[in-house]
């Protein structure tokens, strides 16, 4: 909560002003039947058509209250769900701009997507949400309750009674309901996976003739998922028909022993007749509760993941660089004894014990076998990783003395799996080159080596 | 450097996906249930003919679950006209013994309804979960069938949607929205008919309202759905923003990008706040309004009915349950606008489903097409032409006679036709003049799938499967022992790399096989095709990335396996088809050069220059 403070702060007074506007419908709502009561009590009862006009006239105004808080409450509660979770997204989007490679390498890039797009909207559902239920389910709650046991605190028993039975009952059908409905989204997950597949291998298939080994394949997973589907539902279904029964089994108890109150003359009718609404207002408020309870616990999921890229720590920075207007001028390139390995806890290194000199004006091929870390070894030079161990000198002086920007500039590199943009890259200017190298990669993802292009020349990459 | 909002969106409102969690926040009637599939049905009654088939199977249960909604609302209605006598009852001060039986009456009409409520909800469950699992199998089973052709030229993300939010906006209508619809319908006329008996005077008034409600809720309604329109496109413009360009951050790193990524992401992230605080906010408006629109219902109702027990003598009992009665009639109504949209837009879905499944399929074999027990593998192409679009001819005038040992290879500049030529042979296009024979029958004589079978392919793009690697390498023969699977392996040199993984062959590959290098990939597709019998053999630049020695022991590895096959090589690397019997340079889709290796550098044409870097390939 601490963390979210910061994206709240700027729009507090939304965020206030909000839930207290709903406020006012709730008091409204516990209001209403209690006037009802009273036209019963003292306006039908009495005879009195000056009463009921009055109160009937009280009645439409406060509906009228309820509809401006309703409507007003609803306003902030968009207006700051809406910013907060506007800002978050956009200091996430900055955060993750500002991450290195190797920070890039810790999340898959599909799930730093969702995160971007899929729990934001989750926290401003749940964040929207919460404004307006907020107050409103317990206020209801506590209000419903204050008014039954004003009007009779021996009936208000019943609901003590009954209330937390249906609490326990609920729980346990939650807990029980929501690793089942974790396990159909695996399920619906697995799916997902298995159709995307089979979309992109479709000529795979078709060349092996597997369609009949893909669909039965298919089906079991159809199957699966219908299964677990029906296990989670068949819990949640429980909910609404136990609900029913205690509300029904509550009114009943109300009117039998209410009835008996009204009988003897404790208690009169009207009252009796408000008592039942307040008790459909109290429980009613009462799964409304458990509904929040369970949104949240999907929202605190995406909380989480949110979390996690905002604190990843950036592992590389220029924050120290000691010469951060320096410019790659000439492009000589040196590693003095470099050790490198992706992660801290591997034992080999992928890059042991590197040193050369490649002067500018020299081409410098680098060979080896699938996997032997010729790319990683020119993926230090512009610094997308760090080296663990030695040095690398550009123009003589240490790669992480250069801004990150003024590096970068100075080193044009072409990756291996190269990536397409909607737009024109923008023309790239490369590097120091000798060898007139002129040519227009017509389709850039089928370019398999890593080519260090250095000053000197434009080369134009278009996307196809 | 950054683009201005409109162009932005422009270009990325049709590549963002929508996630389900995209809609409002129960938006309320009308705005927040339209889902991203959203639309309008234009064969409404086909589609629904069609759901209807599908429910077939299981109109007994739907039949059951429909008599259970009657019988609940009916013991909802009933349950709380109870009320009256009761309340009438203790107003006239009857004995307790009366009170006793009319609640015993309640309880049981209670119990039945909530019994029959919970049955209802059993059974539809089950029905629509089945429903659901019949349509996505038939999908599926449909997608099996079609040509490549449609997969060429329909995204992976368009068809994607159609299982997902199609399939669960239908799965949503056979839910909630059909009994729903059903049970309001019940609900409304039931709670009509019960309070027009009660007092005609008093309904009137209810009804009075019934115009005013609907007017407001409509334009609410409409409001909210043309700001969430608005809405849901700004939030696809941003998700496939962030989708393209956090796939693509290494390169966004390198050309220090970042800013103008920035940039560009804070004005579509502004564009969708400010119709985000508009949809949101007009899709939860329907709550409040019309929730005390019906208070104001109710607050004149009590005042009139009120009057009306003092001046008409209406009773006490018969008044309290008619107030109740007024403020829930507005519910019904609600709900009903509310499960029409949903209706609507899953039927919308339902269409689009249905449309894929109407696509044409592959043509069916003709009912005499050959299976012969032996293919050999002899290829013969005659004056072949061919062009993906009719108008644009890829292949011009192809012809060529591959007999089964021999290896053929293909070079050419990008966009030569290469691949297509392997695309033809395998049958995912026809070709468009000329012949191709194999074995010495037409190869569209042939039983496509036989003549499939009978090719092993291994694509440029290469593409593994959620599972194992034996089970990936397996793939090529579904009946292979695990000691095949390890002996072709070891013959494309894929052994020692596996053996290495952290479970040998039992590692799973996970995201198409992102744990893997490309180059790993590769050995892996080759293994696949190794492991498979089939006489013909396509390599289309199956050894692009993995490193010269690799591919020369993957080469030898081969060599006994392709004795017996007939090979088609498509190398961009010359060094790769050096050893071809023939080597086929292609230029624009016809063949300018054939010959060996020798014959084409003694010709001294176009391939002496590719060999001797006079020329290069691009």
């Amino acid at each position: 909560m601490r963390f979210y403070f910061r994206y709240i702060k700027p729009y507090l007074p939304f965020f206030i002003i909000g839930p207290i506007l709903m406020l006012t419908e709730v008091v409204g709502e516990v209001l209403m039947p209690r006037l009802m009561a009273n036209i019963i009590n003292y306006g039908v009862t009495a005879e009195s058509t000056t009463y009921i006009l009055q109160t009937g006239g009280l009645m439409v105004l406060v509906a009228l209250m309820m509809m401006g808080g309703g409507v007003g409450g609803n306003y902030f509660a968009a207006k700051a769900s809406v910013s907060f979770s506007s800002d978050l997204r956009a200091d996430l989007y900055k955060k993750v701009q500002s991450f290195s490679f190797a920070n890039l390498d810790h999340f898959h890039t599909g799930s730093l997507v969702t995160r971007l797009t899929n729990d934001v909207t989750q926290l401003q559902n749940i964040t929207r949400m919460s404004l307006v239920m907020m107050l409103r389910a317990p206020g209801m709650m506590i209000g419903a309750i204050i008014m039954a046991t004003q009007i009779n605190a021996s009936l208000a028993v019943i609901i003590g009674v009954i209330a937390p039975i249906l609490i326990v009952i609920i729980g346990i059908i939650m807990k029980t309901a929501f690793p089942r409905f974790m396990l159909m989204q695996k399920k619906i997950d697995a799916l997902n996976t298995g159709i995307q597949e089979n979309l992109t291998n479709v000529r795979v298939i078709k060349s092996f003739v597997r369609e009949d080994f893909e669909e039965k394949r298919f089906c079991d997973k159809t199957e699966d998922l219908r299964e677990k589907s029906l296990q989670a539902l068949k819990m949640m279904v429980m909910t609404m028909p136990i609900m029913t029964l205690a509300m029904n089994i509550t009114t009943l108890a109300v009117v039998w022993f209410g009835g008996q109150q009204v009988l003897v003359g404790d208690m009169l009718i009207g009252d009796l007749i408000s008592f039942t609404t307040y008790v459909v207002q109290i429980l009613s408020s009462l799964m409304m509760v458990a509904m929040i309870v369970l949104q949240s616990s999907r929202a605190m999921a995406s909380s989480k993941r949110i979390k996690e890229v905002m604190n990843e720590k950036l592992d590389l920075t220029d924050e120290n660089a000691a010469q951060k207007d320096k410019k790659v001028v000439e492009g000589k390139v040196e590693f003095h004894h470099v050790n490198f390995r992706y992660y801290k806890d591997h034992a080999e290194w992928v890059l042991e014990d590197i040193d050369f000199t490649a002067y500018p004006g020299e081409i410098l091929g680098i060979i080896g076998s699938t996997g032997s870390g010729k790319s990683t070894l020119v993926q230090l030079i512009p610094r997308l990783y760090d080296v663990d161990e030695g040095q690398i000198l550009v123009d003589g002086v240490d790669v992480r003395d250069y801004s990150l920007e003024n590096l970068r500039q100075g080193v044009g590199m072409v990756l291996q799996k190269t990536c397409c943009f909607l737009v024109r890259l923008r023309k790239i200017s490369v590097g120091a080159m000798r060898k007139p190298v002129k040519k227009r990669f017509g389709r850039p993802h089928r370019l398999r080596r890593p080519m260090i292009l250095c000053p000197g020349l434009q080369t134009d990459m278009r996307p196809n | 450097m950054a683009r201005s909002t409109e162009e932005l969106l422009k270009k990325y409102q049709s590549l963002g996906k929508v996630p389900q969690g995209g809609r409002g926040p129960g938006g309320g009637p009308g705005g927040g249930k339209n889902r991203g599939a959203g639309g309008k049905p234009k064969d409404t009654q086909g589609s629904i003919l069609r759901l209807l088939r599908y429910l077939n199977p299981y109109k007994f249960h739907v039949l059951i679950a429909f008599i259970c909604v009657l019988i609940s609302t009916g013991a909802t209605l009933a349950g709380s006209y109870m009320l009256r006598p009761i309340i009438n009852g203790l107003v006239d001060n009857a004995d307790l013994w009366s009170l006793a039986l009319s609640l015993g009456y309640m309880a049981a009409i209670y119990l039945a309804g909530v019994i029959a409520s919970y049955a209802q909800q059993r059974l539809m469950i089950w029905v629509s979960q089945s429903v659901l699992k019949n349509i996505r199998d038939d999908l599926f089973r449909k997608l099996q069938n079609l040509p490549v052709r449609y997969y060429d030229t329909h995204s992976n993300g368009e068809l994607m949607s159609r299982f997902m939010n199609d399939v669960d906006a239908i799965g949503e209508m056979m839910n909630n929205s059909v009994i729903q619809l059903f049970s309001g319908s019940i609900t409304l006329i039931g709670t009509l008919i019960l309070m027009m008996s009660m007092n005609l005077w008093l309904t009137l008034i209810t009804i009075v309202f019934v115009p005013l409600v609907a007017r407001v809720g409509g334009l609410i309604a409409s409001r909210s759905r043309r700001f969430y329109r608005a809405q849901q496109a700004a939030l696809g413009a941003v998700n496939g923003y962030v989708e393209e360009s956090i796939t693509g951050q290494k390169v966004v790193k390198v050309f220090c990008h970042e800013d103008v990524c920035e940039e560009e992401f804070g004005l579509l992230n502004k564009d969708l706040r400010d119709k985000q605080i508009k949809a949101q906010f007009f899709g939860g408006l329907m709550g409040p309004v019309l929730g005390n629109m019906s208070q104001i219902t109710y607050a004149i109702t009590a005042c009139i009915g009120g009057i009306l027990c003092v001046t008409q003598g209406f009773d006490v009992g018969g008044f309290s349950v008619f107030v109740n009665y007024s403020r829930q009639f507005s519910r019904p109504i609600n709900e009903i606008s509310m499960q029409v949209n949903t209706i609507f837009s899953a039927l919308a879905g339902a269409e689009r489903v249905f449309a894929v499944m109407d696509e044409e399929p592959e043509a069916a074999d003709a009912p005499d097409a050959l299976e012969v027990p032996e293919l050999k593998g002899h290829v013969q192409m005659q004056h072949v032409y061919f062009g993906y679009d009719p108008d644009v001819q890829i292949l011009k005038d192809i012809s060529l006679y591959a007999k089964s040992g021999q290896k053929i290879a293909f070079v050419g500049s990008t966009g030569a036709g290469k691949t297509t030529i392997t695309n033809l042979l395998s049958r995912f296009y026809d070709i468009q003049e000329g012949s191709i024979l194999v074995d010495g029958h037409d190869l569209y004589d042939y039983k496509r799938k036989f003549i499939r079978s009978h090719i092993a392919m291994v694509l440029q793009d290469t593409h593994l499967f959620t599972g194992t690697v034996m089970e990936n390498i397996r793939y090529g023969r579904l009946d292979a022992t695990d000691e095949e699977i390890i002996e072709a392996a070891k013959s494309v040199s894929a052994h020692h790399f596996i053996v290495r993984l952290s479970d040998g062959y039992q590692t799973m590959i996970e995201g198409d096989g992102a744990n893997l290098s490309q180059g790993q990939r590769q050995l892996l597709n080759i293994a696949r095709a190794a492991i498979s019998k089939a006489p013909i053999l396509v390599l289309d630049e199956a050894t692009s990335s993995v490193d010269t020695r690799t591919e020369k022991q993957i080469e030898r590895g081969m060599d006994a396996l392709m004795a017996t096959r007939t090979t088609f090589v498509i190398a961009h690397r010359l060094s790769t088809v050096r050893n071809a019997n023939a080597i086929m340079v292609l230029e624009h889709g016809v063949i300018i050069e054939r010959g060996t290796h020798e014959e084409l550098l003694a010709q001294k044409g176009r391939y002496y220059e590719l060999y001797t870097g006079k020329a290069e390939l691009d």
